[in-house]
């Protein structure tokens, strides 16, 4: 198969994929809205906790995958898995970015404070820094296999963090219990449940999608530079 | 002991002797961080107005907080010095495991963060009429300390290669380091008020397991950052 | 419908569409770059490009 078929095939894949995102993505939205159910104690403003837990869930996802391009890049020393972890690091940012702000909101509705250390928040919270450090690695290394390398050893070595700064928020708030919040008390009918599902599916979709635009752009900034050093000394 | 596990062992003391005795001729870098340490606690209990039941509610914090920024001081000299006196490329250079590299230097770090521990305990206790010194305290402090300097070695070594250098250390080693800084903050917390080990065998548990993780994946991932 | 509720649909409609205009806008400088490295090319030595194989 020539370049040009390959670079077809990848268009149609794209668009197929961007308009399954879209149709997902949706049905999501109308689910979120009309099929789940209205919460007995907070009402219509619950909602927003299925996009806040979506977008968290593609926000650390997203993360993982960050390391495991940055730990292929190491084994195998090809550029393809380095792009795929700086695009996943952009890409999982705005995702985390949005669990954040709706996690703050869904704080200041439910609970009239903007910021609560909830575990799920206080997580995504440092996630949000580690993608913050990541970048900055990255802005502040000039060499350029220096840059994925130590992005890659960065991204591993956070990965495996995280985790374990979940189950010390959790134990540290099961002890402290947020004076606010109390404990995590809500009780999931099935219709919360196709509804978190279907969005869960949705945002993991449209994180694909948006991960394909952004390997894109990487590609294109390859070839830019094949095109200068080709040609360059000339 | 095997041969090569003994061979290893001296590796990695040679690397320790090396950098204490270096540090030992000036003191410079542990003075630094000593004064720093009790500057910041006299930051802490004048920002946080720390008096009676506070100060002692807010004692393992300030330990913690104070251990954290104190030990970036000295991870982030300890490797600048190493640069700049090219030393580094010699151990590279020398028929020197990295591993044996990475322990040398981790050791090292954790050599200079404890000095900073044991003047910092007494301090608090005192200050912030907290008891703690107990043996109990001092172990927690410990294991929060090992894989504070295990994280922060490598990415030390990351950081001084970088535009920012030392500078970039705190943004990439604090928010990895958060499990241990929570742990051995709630341990602590807990120990002041007389509480027993098994008590805390869950924090224990996460910082034996954050130290073990972190320490093994530092040391191979050591290899990929230490070579320019 | 509450307004936090208003405001965190808009937050999901808002954020990645930043995310795509930052693409999109970068996509195209570096396709416009490409254009013009490989006119400059085109103009100083016409035999040297195979357009099939770059």
């Amino acid at each position: 198969m020539s370049e040009r078929d390959r670079n077809r095939n990848g268009i149609g894949l794209g668009l197929a994929l961007t308009a399954l995102s879209g149709l997902t993505m949706l049905t999501a939205i109308v689910m979120v809205f009309r099929y789940a159910p209205r919460e007995a104690t907070m009402g219509d403003v619950q909602r927003i906790f299925y996009f806040h837990v979506s977008s968290a869930w593609v926000g650390f996802l997203a993360f993982l995958i960050t390391a495991l391009g940055g730990l292929l890049y190491l084994i195998k020393g090809q550029r393809r898995w380095d792009a795929l972890a700086l695009s996943s690091v952009e890409v999982g940012l705005t995702f985390i970015t949005m669990a954040v702000v709706t996690g703050s909101l869904w704080a200041g509705a439910a609970w009239g404070t903007y910021w609560t250390w909830e575990p799920r928040l206080t997580i995504s919270a440092i996630q949000l820094m580690i993608y913050v450090a990541y970048l900055m690695l990255r802005r502040a290394l000039d060499n350029p296999e220096m840059r994925a390398r130590f992005a890659a050893a960065y991204g591993i070595v956070a990965s495996v963090t995280v985790p374990l700064s979940w189950f010390a928020i959790r134990w540290w708030r099961t002890i402290h219990p947020d004076v606010l919040t109390g404990g995590e008390s809500m009780a999931i009918t099935p219709r919360m449940l196709h509804t978190l599902l279907v969005s869960l599916a949705a945002f993991s979709l449209l994180y694909v999608t948006l991960l394909l635009a952004r390997l894109r752009l990487e590609r294109a900034r390859d070839a830019l530079d094949a095109v200068r050093r080709r040609f360059g000394a000339d | 002991m095997s041969t090569s596990a003994a061979s290893f062992a001296r590796k990695v003391w040679a690397i320790v002797v090396k950098d204490v005795t270096a540090e030992l001729r000036t003191w410079e870098m542990v003075s630094a961080m000593l004064v720093f340490s009790l500057l910041a606690v006299l930051v802490f209990s004048f920002a946080l107005d720390l008096q009676g039941g506070l100060a002692r509610a807010a004692a393992p914090g300030v330990l913690w907080a104070t251990l954290a920024f104190a030990g970036n001081l000295g991870l982030g000299r300890s490797l600048a010095r190493e640069q700049h006196s090219g030393c580094i490329d010699g151990l590279l250079l020398a028929p020197v495991d990295h591993s044996a590299i990475f322990f040398g230097k981790a050791i090292g770090n954790l050599l200079a963060i404890g000095v900073v521990g044991i003047v910092l305990l007494p301090v608090l206790t005192v200050l912030l009429d907290a008891p703690l010194i107990r043996p109990q305290i001092i172990l927690v402090t410990l294991l929060g300390a090992i894989g504070y300097a295990a994280a922060g070695t490598l990415l030390a070594t990351m950081a001084i290669n970088t535009r920012a250098r030392e500078v970039m250390l705190p943004v990439l080693l604090l928010p990895l380091a958060m499990p241990a800084l929570i742990a051995a903050v709630q341990a602590t917390a807990w120990l002041i008020e007389g509480g027993a080990l098994t008590e805390v065998r869950n924090w224990i548990g996460l910082l034996v397991a954050y130290d073990l993780i972190i320490v093994a994946v530092s040391m191979l991932l050591f290899g990929h950052v230490v070579r320019e | 419908m509450p307004d936090h509720l208003i405001a965190a649909y808009a937050v999901l409609w808002v954020l990645p569409f930043i995310l795509i205009a930052t693409i999109w806008v970068r996509q195209r400088r570096l396709e416009r770059q490409i254009e013009h490295e490989l006119a400059r090319m085109d103009a100083a030595h016409p035999a040297h490009l195979d357009h099939d194989n770059l």
